[in-house]
Order: C-alpha cells, then sequence, then structure tokens
C-alpha cells in the first residue's frame, strides 16, 4: 500500500474573506497539507477500482457486440439474402438489438465506469456500499443479456429504444434507482469534499431524468400474465411477457418521444459532459477553462433538453402547439450546447501541442467536436421546413450516428485509454496501436455519416419530386430505394472500419492487462470528514446604506451566494433538478392527456378484431416499424403517394403506436385494400418476387408458424382494461372464436385468388399479418356504426 | 362530468407561455448568481479533478514506441 492525497474540510476557523483563494483553498488541500504531520482527525480510504476495470471490460467487450451487429444489419440493407431468411437474424428484429447495444450496454457500461471512477475521486470517499456497485455491474449485464436473448426472438413492446418488455423493465427500474441510483446518492451523502463539483451535477440529472422518462415511458398492462392470473392458462413464455402500454396513438407518440428524445439528452449527453468536465482536465493537466460556463450549461441543458421531444413529431398527427413547443427549445438548445463544446475545446488552452501525440486527447477533441455538430445539427433537423425533407430518411440515421459513434464513442475510447493505464498500474501496451484506432474510427465515421448524409437527402427529395403535370417523378418506392445501395456499402465499409478500430483497443488492452502487477497496489487516501459544525460559506452582507429590509434581501439575493449553498446540498440539488425536468414534462404532457379537443374522435373508427390485434402484435414482433411508418404527413408528395393524411382519432385504440421514424420501405398507413391477400403472402415468402429490386428480407417463417389462437382472448381483454371497446367480444371464447372464423374466411379468399389451400394457411401467423394490413387506414371511409340506443327501427327511418 | 371535459374548458392557451417565462426567471437568476460567484472560489472548484488523486501522469502511461513525448 501507499500512501496518497491528504486532505481536510475546514472546521469553521477559516478566514472569512470569500474572494480570498485561501478561503477555498483552506477548505482542502491546504489546511489539509497543515496536518499532513500527524494526520490526526483524518479518514482512510482506498478507492473502488476493481468496479471501474469490470465496468471498463464490460464497455468495450460490449462495443464490439453493438458494432457488429450494426454492420451485419448494414449488410442486409445493401445485400437482404445476408439475412438466410432466418427469423433471428432478420432486419427487423436485429436492429433494435444494435440500438439498445451500443446505447444501454456500449455507452451505458462507460458512463457507468467513467462515474464510479470520477465521483469516488471528487468525494474524495470509496463507493456508498460495494454490494450495491457489484450488484449494479451483474444486474445491468443481466438486463443486456436478457435483451440479446428477448429482441431476436421478437420479445419487444415495439417502441424505440425502450423495446425491452415489463419483467426487463422492472429489472431496470431497480438496477437503476435502486443499485445505482441508491449508491451514487449514499456516496454523495458521505463525501468527505464540500461541494460538489460540475460533473457531479450531471450525474444526478442523468439519475433522476432516466428513472423519471423510464418509469413514465413503461406503464403497461402485462397482457400475458393478466390472462394467466384470471384463466390459469399459460399460452406460451412469448406471451407471457407480452404487454400493451396504457397509453395509445397521439398520447402513446408524444410520450415515446418525449422519453426518446430525452434518453438521448439524458443517457447520452449530460453523463457524457460529466465525463468530459472531469476527465478532459484529467487528459490535459489543466483545469475547465471557464467553471461559470459550465454551470450555466448545466441548468441551460436541465432547463430546456426537456421540452424538446415533439420536434421528432412535426407534421404527424400531433397537435401544432406541441410540435412549435419542441422547435423553439431545440433551437434554444444551440447556445449551451455550443458553449459547452466551447468549453470543453479550450480546456486545451496550451496543451494543444500534445494533442498530436497523445491519443487521448486526439479522442477527446474529435469527440466534443462531435458534440458540437451533432448538437448543431439537432436543432437544425427540429426545424419544421428542414424536418419535412429529412423525416423518414437517412438523414436522421446520420445524424444519430455522428453522436453516438463521434461524441459518445470516442470520448468513451478516450476515457478507457486515459483510465486503462491507471486501473491495471501498467503502461498502455502500444500507443501507435490507439492511435491506430483513432484514424480507423475518425475514418470509418467520416465514410459512414457522409454517406448516409448522402443518402438521406437523396431519399427526401426523390419522395418529393413532381413533374410539370403533377405527377410523383419517382412513384415506384423501390426507384428512390435502389439508388441508395452504393452509399449503403460505402456504410458498411465504414463500420467495418470503425469496429476494427474497436477490436484493436480490446487488444489493447488485454495486452495492457497482462503486464499488471500480481497484486494491484491500493493507494491509502487520508482526508478529513465534513466537519458537522462547518458553518456555511460566508453569508453575503448588503452593500445598501438605506434602512430598507427588502432592499437589503435583495441585494443579498443577488449576490448569488444561494447558489454556492445549494452546491453543497446533494438532496436538495438533486429536488431542484428533479422539479425543472418534472415541470418541463408537465407542460406538455399535461394539456396532451388532458385535453379531449386534441384527439378529435372519429366515429368510423372501431378496434381492430381479434384476429387483426393478434396480426397486429406479430407486426410489432417482428419490428416492422423499423422500416415501415404509419404516418401520412400533410403534403402534397405524401398523399398522392400513400392516400389520405393521417388523423388523430385514427390511432386511439393503437397501443403502443406504430408511426415509425424511418422509411427504408412505404408508408403502410393506407395499405388495407390496395393490394390482394396473394399479393402480401407472396411478398412474404419472397419480397423480390411482387417487387424486384425490394430490400425486404424473407419471412418464411410467417407461413410455417401458427397463430397462438389460445392467447387472442388474452390479447382482447388486456385492451377491453384499457377502454378499448370490446362488448361481447371479452366473454370466455368469443374472440378466439371470433379470430378462427376471420382466418378461414382470409385463407379462403387467398385460396380464391390462386394461393394455397385455405386449410393449410387459415392458422397460419402470416393470415393474422395480412388480416391487420388489410385494415390499416380503411375506417376513415367507413360509416360510423349506429350507437346501441339507436334501435333498428329508428336507424332504417 | 369527466377531468378531461373540465381541462378542455379551461383556457390553457397560455399554459406553456407561463411555464415558459417562469423558467426564464429561473435561468437569469441562476446565471445572475453564477456572475457574481468569486473568482477564487471558481478557481477551486475548477481544480478539484486535478487534486483528486496521485496517479500516474498522462506522460508516463503511455510506451515509448514511435512516439516522441517531446
Amino acid at each position: 500500500m501507499s500512501v496518497g492525497s491528504y486532505t481536510g474540510d475546514s472546521s469553521g476557523t477559516v478566514p472569512k474573506n470569500p474572494n480570498s483563494e485561501k478561503f477555498w483553498r483552506s477548505t482542502v488541500s491546504e489546511q489539509a497539507a497543515q496536518t499532513d504531520s500527524s494526520k490526526e482527525g483524518l479518514e482512510s480510504f482506498v478507492y473502488d477500482d476493481k468496479i471501474v476495470r469490470m465496468f471498463s471490460w464490460a464497455t468495450i467487450i460490449w462495443a464490439i457486440v453493438a458494432f457488429l451487429v450494426g454492420v451485419i444489419i448494414a449488410i442486409q440493407l445493401a445485400f437482404p439474402e445476408a439475412g438466410f431468411g432466418i427469423e433471428y437474424l432478420s432486419f427487423g428484429r436485429l436492429r433494435p438489438l444494435h440500438t439498445n447495444a451500443a446505447i444501454f450496454a456500449f455507452a451505458g457500461n462507460g458512463v457507468f465506469a467513467a462515474v464510479y471512477y470520477s465521483t469516488q475521486r471528487l468525494c474524495k470517499c470509496r463507493m456508498f456500499s460495494d454490494l450495491l456497485s457489484r450488484l449494479h455491474f451483474w444486474g445491468w449485464q443481466l438486463i443486456i443479456v436478457s435483451a440479446a436473448l428477448t429482441l431476436p426472438l421478437g420479445i419487444t413492446q415495439g417502441k424505440e429504444y425502450a423495446e425491452l418488455e415489463w419483467p426487463i423493465d422492472l429489472a431496470i427500474a431497480v438496477v437503476w434507482l435502486v443499485f445505482f441510483g441508491g449508491n451514487f446518492l449514499g456516496t454523495l451523502i458521505k463525501r468527505r469534499e464540500r461541494h460538489i463539483y460540475v460533473a457531479l451535477w450531471f450525474y444526478i440529472a442523468t439519475i433522476v431524468t432516466v428513472t423519471m422518462l423510464h418509469v413514465f415511458n413503461n406503464i403497461w398492462v402485462p397482457a400475458g400474465l393478466v390472462h394467466l392470473i384470471k384463466t390459469g392458462e399459460f399460452a406460451g413464455p412469448a406471451f407471457l411477457m407480452k404487454s400493451y402500454p396504457v397509453y395509445a396513438g397521439v398520447q402513446d407518440a408524444l410520450m415515446q418521444w418525449w422519453y426518446g428524445h430525452n434518453a438521448v439528452a439524458f443517457f447520452l449527453t449530460t453523463p457524457f459532459l460529466g465525463l468530459m468536465y472531469y476527465f478532459m482536465p484529467k487528459a490535459a493537466e489543466r483545469p475547465v477553462f471557464s467553471y461559470k460556463l459550465s454551470i450555466i450549461h448545466f441548468w441551460s441543458l436541465v432547463f430546456l433538453y426537456i421540452w424538446a421531444g415533439p420536434h421528432h413529431l412535426h407534421y404527424t398527427a400531433l397537435p401544432e402547439w406541441a410540435s412549435t413547443v419542441g422547435m423553439v427549445f431545440s433551437i434554444m438548445l444551440w447556445m449551451p450546447s455550443w458553449g459547452g463544446m466551447i468549453n470543453g475545446l479550450l480546456t486545451l488552452r496550451g496543451a494543444w501541442d500534445r494533442v498530436a501525440r497523445d491519443p487521448v486527447l486526439k479522442f477527446f477533441v474529435v469527440g466534443v467536436t462531435f458534440y458540437g455538430m451533432s448538437t448543431f445539427e439537432g436543432p437544425l433537423l427540429s426545424i419544421k421546413v428542414v424536418n419535412s425533407l429529412s423525416h423518414y430518411t437517412d438523414w436522421t440515421i446520420a445524424h444519430v450516428h455522428s453522436g453516438v459513434l463521434g461524441w459518445n464513442g470516442f470520448m468513451t475510447f478516450g476515457m478507457l485509454y486515459w483510465m486503462m493505464p491507471r486501473l491495471f498500474q501498467n503502461k498502455l501496451w502500444s500507443t501507435k496501436l490507439a492511435t491506430a484506432h483513432f484514424w480507423l474510427g475518425t475514418i470509418g465515421m467520416v465514410l459512414y455519416i457522409l454517406s448516409i448524409y448522402t443518402a438521406g437527402i437523396t431519399q427526401g427529395l426523390m419522395w418529393r419530386a413532381w413533374d410539370e403535370t403533377g405527377r410523383l417523378a419517382y412513384p415506384d418506392f423501390i426507384e428512390t430505394v435502389t439508388v441508395l445501395i452504393p452509399m449503403y456499402w460505402i456504410r458498411v465499409v465504414g463500420g467495418l472500419l470503425y469496429m476494427s478500430g474497436a477490436v484493436l483497443a480490446l487488444y489493447n488492452f488485454i495486452m495492457t492487462w497482462k503486464g499488471r502487477p500480481a497484486k494491484y497496489e491500493e493507494t491509502v487516501h487520508y482526508a478529513a470528514p465534513l466537519s458537522a459544525n462547518y458553518d456555511g460559506d460566508p453569508k453575503a452582507e448588503s452593500r445598501l446604506t438605506a434602512n430598507a429590509g427588502f432592499g437589503h434581501k435583495g441585494d443579498k439575493f443577488l449576490q448569488g451566494d444561494w447558489h454556492r449553498g445549494w452546491e453543497r446540498r446533494p438532496v436538495r440539488f438533486t429536488f431542484y433538478v428533479l422539479i425543472a425536468v418534472v415541470i418541463g414534462g408537465l407542460v406538455e404532457a399535461i394539456p396532451m392527456f388532458m385535453i379531449s379537443s386534441n384527439i378529435p374522435s372519429i366515429a368510423s373508427v372501431q378496434p381492430y378484431t381479434p384476429l387483426e390485434l393478434a396480426g397486429r402484435d406479430i407486426y410489432i414482433s417482428e419490428g416492422c416499424y423499423n422500416c415501415h411508418s404509419q404516418m401520412i404527413r400533410p403534403f402534397y408528395w405524401e398523399t398522392k403517394r400513400y392516400g389520405d393524411y393521417s388523423k388523430p382519432g385514427e390511432f386511439v385504440y393503437d397501443h403502443p403506436f406504430q408511426w415509425g421514424s424511418r422509411r427504408i420501405g412505404p408508408d403502410l398507413h393506407r395499405e388495407g385494400g390496395r393490394k390482394s391477400h396473394l399479393w402480401h403472402y407472396e411478398h412474404f415468402k419472397n419480397p423480390a418476387d411482387t417487387s424486384p429490386n425490394s430490400i425486404m428480407p424473407r419471412y418464411p417463417w410467417l407461413l410455417e408458424k401458427e397463430i397462438n389462437f389460445p392467447a387472442i382472448e388474452g390479447r382482447v381483454n388486456a385492451n377491453a382494461m384499457l377502454g378499448v371497446p370490446y362488448g361481447d367480444l371479452v366473454l370466455e371464447g368469443a374472440a378466439e372464436e371470433h379470430a378462427q372464423f376471420q382466418a378461414a374466411t382470409i385463407a379462403a379468399e387467398l385460396e380464391e385468388q390462386g394461393g394455397p389451400p385455405m386449410d393449410e394457411t387459415m392458422n397460419k401467423q402470416v393470415i393474422a399479418l395480412i388480416a391487420y394490413l388489410q385494415r390499416l387506414g380503411t375506417d376513415l371511409y367507413k360509416d360510423a356504426p349506429l350507437a346501441e340506443s339507436v334501435s333498428e327501427e329508428e336507424a332504417s327511418e | 362530468m369527466k377531468l378531461t371535459d373540465i381541462m378542455s374548458n379551461m383556457n390553457l392557451d397560455i399554459y406553456p407561455i407561463v411555464a415558459l417565462i417562469l423558467f426564464l426567471v429561473a435561468f437569469v437568476l441562476i446565471v445572475w448568481g453564477v456572475l457574481r460567484t468569486p473568482k477564487a472560489f471558481n478557481d477551486h472548484q475548477a481544480h478539484l479533478p486535478l487534486e483528486d488523486d496521485f496517479g500516474m501522469s498522462n506522460e508516463a502511461t503511455q510506451d515509448n514506441k514511435g512516439v516522441s513525448h517531446g
């Protein structure tokens, strides 16, 4: 063991001039140094670096998994046969695995490594509980493994970045809030450094807000469990995990994108800013450029980010005012985001010469630059007229990847290259290899992003192009797909390069680890506990001479010492952050959920039949929303291509909504009745047969797997619990009987159209999916059903 | 009468504007408080990451293979 830093805290005998450097220094190191010789009154402690090593290993391993799955699905877009007709490898199932692995496994473990390393040092104490640290680590890895198993099996909620089903949701809540949040807050409370550094504020905002987002976006009815309890009938493991969100349609969309946008904000931005404010000064060996700017950066993000979610839903069935609020707040985010970026880059003042030879600084410089670029682009994309072009195109995909690969990825790799030698107590095995990683990653990103920007803008322009006669210039959607294939191949190359860099990093870390000492040296640190009789920072004195009580109070307030008070009270600070994010969220959510006029009802819109509901669940399970939208925007070129624009009242029974966020394939909202059953059947069998050059994968298993009829009653009952008016269909056996009858009808029609004999298809999943697709968007043109109170005679009159 | 009916009859058009003004006021106060913070305090805070550990220097963590440390 070696002896490390000695720090101590004021016990009230410090100079009282707040403008004196000695006052602030005497609260920590300098005063502690005075007691160095005796260590009297100091407490000893050792940092828990083992947990940091564990999270660091998990970070790099999951990074490679996430990138590998990303490369696989990128290849599938350029070469659809790469799915081999295997259901577990289909694009719709693997894409959520890629996004979840990149966000929650790679970036998540990176965040945890950063938090566990920096929090202990900034608080001058070991984590609150080693047990909670281990429970957090293993619990989180278990969640990731659960995701890796369930998503390819098609077990999903069908909401982007919130796909994991309810048992995993519960596990996330416990691991995140109890194990991680509890451990973190406990560490703050037992800290030995009076003031809380700004990096810790960002961690607090992350924990508080992600908890709130996760809980509110995952309020559901566990259909399978309810069915099991109610009837005692077990309808299969997949159905046991099935849930329906309590929100439907427009409300579900608002809630989902409030979650989705803020997951980016508070999972991929704020914790990485905490990481930046801690590790960049460490790597540059100089303090952050402007501490004041970092505080303004923090509060601006907390105030503004939470409002911006609706910009994901411009020109949809979301009310105009909600999307305008989302756009305005997104634009306001420009300033704090760029303030933070500039603060990060200027932290390197006087150290720029080291960037050329230090791979850590290389990663950080490019990472922060990508933060600036993606936070410039985000507000740009939120502007409605820009969004009308970019939405549903690959432009959004390029934007997301510049953020995750450039900002999150490079900040994480920079941090790992800085930490690993310290954690393994050995020099980095190869700086050359780290530099090679940097260049592979950078070139890979540039290839990826530029090609996909090109693809996105090409798509957007082709979709909206029409000729002088008012006809679409590219009426066949396939035309707008095949033109992108070269760009998709360039993306594959870019992704491979980026992944290769991560593989080099893993090799470098393994070799560095191999050279570790036989036993890690554990430095013993000493610091004084926080003094119980600390009398606070010097109080502001009124500078007014007139005898005006209110004026004195106002003058003291304006001197701003109240904010410094917040900074040493973690519970109060957490509470204020919570208030800021809760109010921002409620401002948008309450009117949406409460004002009935926001979602005008349409009398002809009726619940899905039991078979259509089962088909819809297959649509969700296969991840069709990853390629197809169900939202026709009120633009000429969209209504011309797809039909009448989508109305809010058409989605009132959609638990969950399936508007999607991109169109690798065409919109499906008015798909009902456009094509024959046989066309759909052949299309699922082999899309290229009905749509030459289609990049949609084959779905042969839908033609073989049987409909889970016993589960249909549970599906209908769960929706009925959520207010869907199913009437007598909730009676025992009624839903299943209805579904079987409709399935037989569709199978017979399919046979009439030249398809296989009906007894071969009537119980197959493809029939349920056809039932759902043939229903989509058709209610708008039907007659409204007669009210129950109106008798047949009255109706006939 | 349902809660949604009550809410529908309340004129909430001004609701986001009121919230925006409240947040703007809170934001201005925080910025003001930050700008009034003594320089010495900020300097101390900014140095916290640099004084928390006796670790390896950045130069010492890298190998010397083909790298000039100037």
